[in-house]
């Protein structure tokens, strides 16, 4: 497990990380969110004793990162892919942090295997492509077996299939008992991977939660319906206190109702239903709601797009009645 | 502390710009011995200045060899930002210094001694070709063998002001010019505006002291310290430097 407790760490006068106390379990994936800038890589440097916490601790099983005897054997981390000597082959990397924690050299065979780069583990690094120096990085996560594996956006510069497969992998490593922390700014694979979310926004802790949780309470939910007779049943649906958007193909998404009532209207005022469906937006939409008021960098409006990326989720315009 | 030696001798040996530097410190101070021991006219030099001009001569271009790679030992890791991979495999800093400190020196001392003991032969060979007159000799009498042990400890106190100063300034392109700038310039300018207050200041000058150590004509004249007061000079500052750079090191976010 691993336990944060009133971490602090700034920059001048900036608070990178403000008073940060989480725990992380074994047993499940935990996905580490938050903006840009909030603070997520260097809460992980400061678990690692990279960076120097001006207050608080982290502690692995009880213990600082430090007075673990043996670290890879314990925590597997994997900061960024690009802290590799592009000078030196794959396996030559591997046998530096190995010899360093006791490990035997034939590991480092075994965990290039595991990751696929037994046929380039003798190349030059700087030969690699980010998905391989990514899969390196892996690579020196697994050699020590360890309980515990932090990840900082393991899924960068891989293709579709390795981004199936990390995912798989550390479901897997969860369901063997270890802990298992991963940051990514990929809210749709963290949706599929993560069990548990911690959420953190200008260094402090926004929300910890399960996925399910999370999106229940803070993603929007809506009605979607199509019907020849839709004039009819906006009509009705908004005496109910809806509220009816446009959508695509013809459909009226209701909000502020629920897909029973709806149905129920309908069917004392014989409106035939072609589709009927509760909605709910995904993690992504979530998020960015909960953390729009935590965002540091912002990007500009996209032109022509209400859209002011990433403050927010779409929003559908309001139905202007009639057509269905 | 062994795990640590280990990972450490792996990645001096497995980084191309170490194996260069090797065959640099090797093979530049030999050419110069051959050179030398060919065209050399030594007809009215005694032993002591053969030695000198043609096997601990030619090795300064090791020392400075050395200091690069001291500064290549720690400095490489931050530019490369492998420092990071380093720490969270071995948390303890002093452990990675320390077995960083001993593996860069070794080596250093060990590129030293073979470059020292080439020069020796080769000029030995090409100078008994020549018929010349003059024993070349490590024992007698005795002299020359004290200059080439302090090469060695020259060679290894360099090495480690390199990772010294590699560990205050963290990027080899700062680290080098800093400690070549330092020997080559900024000493004899800074002994220079000293003298003026005093005829001994130029003895005060650390890396010159340390400088003097492989010369075989040391003895206390006003301007140096006796060569066991030199090595110890120099290498107090030495260890000043490296202390300092040590202490950054355990301080700074990696």
């Amino acid at each position: 497990m691993i336990s944060i407790q009133g971490l602090t760490k700034r920059f001048g006068h900036h608070a990178a990380v403000d008073d940060l106390t989480v725990d992380v379990h074994p047993g499940r994936v935990t996905g580490f969110l938050g903006p840009n800038g909030s603070g997520k890589s260097t809460t992980m440097r400061c678990a690692l004793e990279l960076d120097r916490p001006d207050a608080g601790s982290v502690r692995f099983g009880g213990r600082p990162f430090r007075d673990v005897p043996y670290p890879l054997r314990e925590v597997g981390a994997l900061l960024d892919a690009g802290y590799v000597h592009p000078g030196r082959t794959g396996a030559q990397h591997l046998w530096a942090l190995a010899a360093s924690n006791g490990i035997a050299r034939r590991r480092v065979d075994e965990v290039l295997a595991m990751v696929g780069l037994a046929e380039v583990g003798s190349k030059r690094v700087k030969t690699y492509s980010l998905g391989m120096r990514q899969r390196l990085g892996l690579a020196g996560v697994m050699l020590g077996d360890p309980h515990t594996i932090i990840l900082d956006e393991p899924a960068n510069g891989l293709d579709p299939e390795g981004v199936r497969w990390i995912r798989q992998f550390l479901s897997y490593l969860a369901q063997q008992g270890r802990t298992v922390f991963v940051s990514s700014h990929l809210l749709s694979e963290m949706a599929l991977m993560a069990d548990h979310l911690v959420i953190i926004g200008q260094g402090r802790l926004i929300e910890q939660s399960t996925v399910a949780s999370f999106v229940d309470r803070h993603a929007d939910r809506w009605v979607r319906v199509q019907s020849p007779d839709i004039a009819r049943l906006v009509v009705l649906a908004s005496g109910h206190g809806a509220s009816p958007e446009s959508a695509d193909g013809g459909a009226i998404h209701f909000r502020g109702i629920d897909a029973a009532t709806v149905g129920s209207l309908a069917a004392a005022h014989n409106i035939v239903l072609h589709e009927l469906s509760p909605q709910t937006g995904s993690l992504e939409d979530a998020f960015l709601k909960l953390t729009s008021s935590s965002q540091e960098y912002r990007g500009a409006a996209v032109p022509g797009s209400a859209l002011a990326p990433p403050a927010g989720p779409p929003t559908p315009a309001p139905f202007q009645g009639g057509q269905s | 502390m062994i795990n640590a030696i280990r990972s450490e001798w792996i990645k001096l040996h497995t980084a191309r710009g170490n194996v260069v530097l090797a065959v640099f410190a090797l093979g530049i101070p030999v050419v110069f011995s051959a050179l030398f021991a060919l065209f050399g006219e030594f007809e009215f030099e005694d032993q002591r200045s053969i030695f000198s001009g043609l096997v601990t001569g030619p090795g300064y271009v090791t020392v400075f060899l050395c200091g690069v790679l001291g500064v290549l030992g720690i400095g490489a890791e931050y530019r490369h930002s492998t420092i990071r991979a380093t720490f969270s495999a071995m948390p303890r800093r002093s452990t990675v210094l320390a077995a960083k400190v001993i593996v860069t020196t070794a080596f250093g001392v060990a590129m030293a001694l073979a470059s020292l003991t080439l020069c020796f032969v080769i000029a030995k060979v090409i100078l008994s070709s020549r018929n010349v007159d003059v024993a070349l000799s490590f024992t007698d009498p005795g002299v020359n063998l004290t200059a080439a042990i302090g090469h060695l400890v020259l060679c290894g106190l360099f090495t480690v002001l390199g990772f010294g100063v590699g560990a205050i300034l963290r990027q080899p392109a700062a680290a080098i010019p800093a400690l070549l700038i330092w020997t080559l310039i900024v000493e004899g300018i800074i002994g220079g505006l000293l003298s003026l207050l005093s005829d001994s200041a130029y003895k005060w000058m650390p890396v010159r002291q340390g400088l003097t150590l492989p010369m075989n004509s040391g003895s206390d004249d006003g301007f140096a310290f006796s060569r066991l007061g030199a090595g110890l000079y120099f290498g107090l500052f030495t260890t000043l430097i490296v202390g300092i750079g040590w202490w950054f090191v355990e301080r700074r976010d990696a």
